[in-house]
């Protein structure tokens, strides 16, 4: 594709305000477009416009009484912003979730693509909210899938969900799954070591959770299958990354169970952490994709997820992971059925591994959005595939 | 790296072994030890004559018959026989000894070296001992079968390295080592690898698998297994050699199953002649194929990364058990006793699944593991502090003795325990390099360490200076200093 100028608009990204998924996703995509294109990032945080990896950031710092307000603010100043470097003109216009709807309302007659990271329904753990931002978000959302030009979903699973929710007709929707970096989540550790910094027995066996602790993201779901995993093994251990509003009443929970709750960990720290666990758990009631599997995947980590989702779609159960129903009995069967096998579990990471370099490298993800936005400017792409 | 096949399939190299060690008494009770003449049959199972007879019966000898008939029409074969199997046969069942003689000193043959119990001394940082059970086999085997080992076999525990300057000087021409799964190797587990300038073979664990226990899987999807199935799968099989190597324990099977067994046995050179494979010996294949160095990282080979570290265990109630016997030499003047509680298949049990790489998978509970090993170490602090009693440094030996998990220090955070537990003073010490903070201030608070000290180890010298120690570093260098000191004076 010839290079293009190309703006972003997504409220997290690596460098300044990160909470999810999204904020690597979008940072990395951006990052692997640059190398080809002219990419201004569009989002939130202190400071002035910067330039990452080639990529020129623009932050405003929004204001609001909840987060309607607050999105709508951020749409307002990150607009003038944009409207500052839109001479020439931005070929191609990405935005990421709902957060810009203003924006991306005002700039509507444009070449616009727009990403569902997931939707208002799913990060409710798959059910319909009765409180009026629930309602907000999701007319958004509606609304968004409606304007856009183009529209991409990170799986097969919310692609279907877009189409059920906000009636997104199916030839306007692309499945691009996220990318990942497999070499930048792989680090030599000695796990003993690691795991001693913790106040671990080097040989414990170690099981990480690593996600926001909220109801979609399941971790209530693991501490109520951590009892029935000591039952049948008595030494396991339990690390939970990540915070959120489920916090307090998890560590109240597991005041006597084998569970040490680690916040937000630096980058590094969390490296060392996952390349030192023997078991990673992702216990979502609702992932659109998933990127803890691909992160596990990457560090050669073996996997046990539900079966929801992106998780459902990626893995092969028993091939490179283990999926299984939503329900604490089910989570702690599948920690049980490999915890006791190193051999079993060190099979299901090499072969995780593996997929992530044949399926989730960048560089072929990026090259399929770039489909996505010829499309947008209404060229013909049938030539280049 | 991965040597190139000119044309035909590779040859094999098979292995058979021959092992038991004394299973402890798992209803050993200090209370009801008796006589202490009594003491060393009173730590393993009286059922150990009965249980090896029934393993000579339903295994060796069927298993020793087969493998005549190979021999006979021309295969070659490899075999490890254990120091403690050689010795409860002479015991036990010498008219078999024939019947096991003629087949490793056989022209065909060749016999691997091994530690006398089969044990994991090699994962001691002294060598040592390692080495005078070496000999120990080496001598049995020659007085028995008139064979001296020029291969050793390291497949019962991980490879390492520190091994090879003893087993050089020891007159080894080449080692074995367990292949793992070629599943995650980057490597081909079917060439000489080289450590240290010691050539260093790797068994095929999945081609023994299938043999070892997928043979018997009716829900396996290429079962029933053929000979001439499994000919062409050893045909297809990289690299120029393939080891495969299998427990005599395969035949522990139902009567009908073990038949089936030996029937496919008695079918494979016949298949694997058609298939135009060829068998080899170890020592052969060492001299004579392509070498790389042994890639200690990768994790398709069993190869110890951090010598000694921790003993190359994988669970906790492993290495706990693995300290202890380790530590154990000093304090006990019966040899016996320390070198039986030494074979590999006591860590085993320790595990809740082990097995593979051709020999029978055990899958044990939660409770039977933790049993096993309650027994083992309740065996062991009996003998030792039995030993201690007697030992001319009395008390020292009484401080630096393990202990049953009803005296272990069990580290707790006060809401609840933090997974691990202190079996003697050795493995306390290593302990307070991880505990946490919060741990420390609980039991230090509560003058836990010095009490554990004082009546348990009855040490008040150490447990006055722990209890005036503020600090978690404080108490490990009190502990280190005086470990220092007892075991000068023990040894």
């Amino acid at each position: 594709m010839e290079p293009r100028k190309i703006a972003f608009f997504a409220w997290e990204s690596l460098y300044s305000v990160k909470i999810g998924g999204l904020a690597p996703a979008a940072t990395y995509l951006a990052e692997t477009l640059a190398k080809d294109h002219e990419v201004h990032y569009f989002t939130r945080g202190g400071g002035g416009g910067r330039e990452i990896n080639g990529v020129r950031y623009h932050y405003c710092q929004p204001h609001g009484e909840n987060i309607i307000a607050f999105c709508r603010d951020m749409s307002a100043l990150l607009l003038r912003e944009f409207e500052e470097y839109d001479d020439p003109p931005f070929d191609i216009i990405h935005f990421h979730d709902w957060h810009f709807i203003e924006a991306m309302d005002a700039l509507r007659s444009r070449n616009t693509v727009l990403t569902y990271h997931s939707t208002e329904y799913g990060r409710n753990g798959g059910h319909f909210g009765d409180w009026w931002e629930f309602g907000e978000i999701s007319a958004k959302e509606w609304y968004e899938g409606y304007i856009a030009k183009q529209v991409t979903t990170v799986s097969k699973h919310t692609k279907t969900e877009v189409m059920w929710l906000y009636n997104v007709p199916e030839d306007k929707i692309t499945v691009i799954p996220n990318g990942i970096f497999p070499d930048r989540y792989r680090v030599r550790v000695d796990p003993g070591q690691v795991k001693m910094a913790y106040g671990i027995h080097p040989l414990a066996p170690v099981v990480l959770f690593v996600g926001r602790l909220v109801y979609q993201k399941g971790p209530d779901l693991l501490v109520s299958a951590i009892p029935l995993v000591l039952r049948k093994r008595w030494d396991v251990q339990f690390l939970i990354v990540g915070e959120g509003p489920m916090s307090a009443g998890l560590k109240e929970k597991s005041r006597s169970l084998p569970v040490q709750f680690l916040g937000f960990l630096p980058d590094d720290e969390h490296l060392r952490v996952l390349n030192a666990c023997d078991l990673v758990v992702i216990p979502s009631r609702n992932e659109p994709f998933g990127l803890v599997l691909t992160e596990a995947w990457s560090a050669e980590r073996g996997v046990v997820a539900t079966e929801v989702g992106g998780l459902s779609e990626n893995i092969d159960n028993f091939v490179d992971g283990i999926k299984v129903p939503v329900r604490p009995e089910s989570i702690a069967w599948g920690i049980n059925y490999v915890i006791d096998d190193p051999v079993r579990m060190r099979a299901l990471g090499v072969a995780g591994r593996r997929k992530v370099l044949a399926k989730f490298d960048w560089g072929t993800i990026t090259s399929r959005m770039e489909d996505v936005y010829r499309k947008a400017m209404g060229e013909n792409t049938d030539d280049r595939q | 790296m991965v040597p190139s096949r000119e044309a035909g399939p590779p040859e094999v190299c098979f292995g058979f072994g021959f092992h038991r060690s004394l299973q402890i008494n798992s209803r050993f009770s200090p209370g009801t030890a008796g006589n202490p003449k009594d003491l060393p049959e009173a730590y393993f199972s009286p059922g150990n004559r009965e249980e090896f007879g029934r393993y000579v019966k339903d295994s060796l000898v069927p298993l020793a018959e087969v493998l005549s008939g190979w021999l006979d029409r021309g295969m070659h074969c490899t075999f490890s026989v254990s120091g403690t199997v050689s010795e409860l046969l002479s015991r036990f069942e010498p008219e078999r000894l024939d019947l096991l003689c003629q087949v490793v000193s056989h022209r065909n043959s060749e016999l691997l070296g091994e530690t006398y119990y089969r044990s994991v001394a090699g994962l001691f940082p002294d060598l040592s001992e390692f080495e005078a059970q070496v000999r120990l086999h080496s001598r049995a085997m020659e007085e028995l079968f008139g064979v001296t080992p020029r291969v050793f076999d390291n497949t019962n525990i991980s490879f390492n390295p520190a091994l090879v300057p003893v087993l050089k000087s020891l007159g080894f021409s080449a080692a074995y080592t367990e292949g793992f799964d070629n599943f995650f190797s980057e490597m081909n587990t079917d060439l000489v690898y080289s450590c240290r300038g010691l050539p260093v073979l790797t068994t095929n664990c999945s081609l023994a698998d299938d043999i070892a226990f997928r043979f018997f899987s009716g829900d396996w999807d290429e079962y029933p297994l053929t000979p001439e199935k499994y000919a062409s799968w050893i045909a297809t099989s990289p690299g120029r050699c393939v080891h495969i190597f299998l427990d005599g324990e395969i035949f522990s099977r139902p009567a009908n199953e073990r038949d089936d067994l030996a029937e496919f046995l008695s079918r494979l050179p016949e298949a694997m002649h058609d298939a135009g494979i060829g068998t080899c010996l170890p020592s052969k294949v060492a001299a004579s194929l392509p070498e790389c160095e042994l890639p200690t990282r990768d994790p398709g080979l069993h190869t110890l990364d951090t010598p000694c570290t921790l003993g190359g265990m994988t669970s906790i109630l492993q290495h706990s058990a693995f300290i202890a016997v380790m530590n154990a030499g000093p304090l006990m003047p019966d040899a016996s006793t320390w070198r039986n509680l030494q074979a590999d298949d006591h860590f085993r049990r320790m595990e809740m699944k082990s097995g593979t790489c051709g020999r029978t998978p055990h899958f044990l509970s939660n409770q039977e593991v933790y049993e096993y090993f309650a027994t083992y170490m309740r065996i062991l602090s009996h003998c030792e502090e039995k030993s201690a009693n007697r030992h001319r440094h009395r008390n020292a030996a009484r401080t630096l003795r393990c202990l049953p998990p009803e005296k272990a220090f069990h580290f707790s955070t006060g809401d609840r325990t933090t997974g691990f537990s202190a079996y003697s003073l050795d493995e306390f010490a290593q302990m307070l390099t991880y505990t946490p903070d919060q741990v420390f201030a609980f039991h230090q608070e509560r003058h836990d360490f010095a009490r554990w000290i004082q009546d348990v180890l009855e040490d008040p010298v150490l447990a006055g200076s722990v209890d005036r120690s503020g600090s978690r570093e404080e108490v490990r260098v009190f502990v280190e200093r005086r470990l220092l000191d007892l075991w000068n004076r023990v040894k």
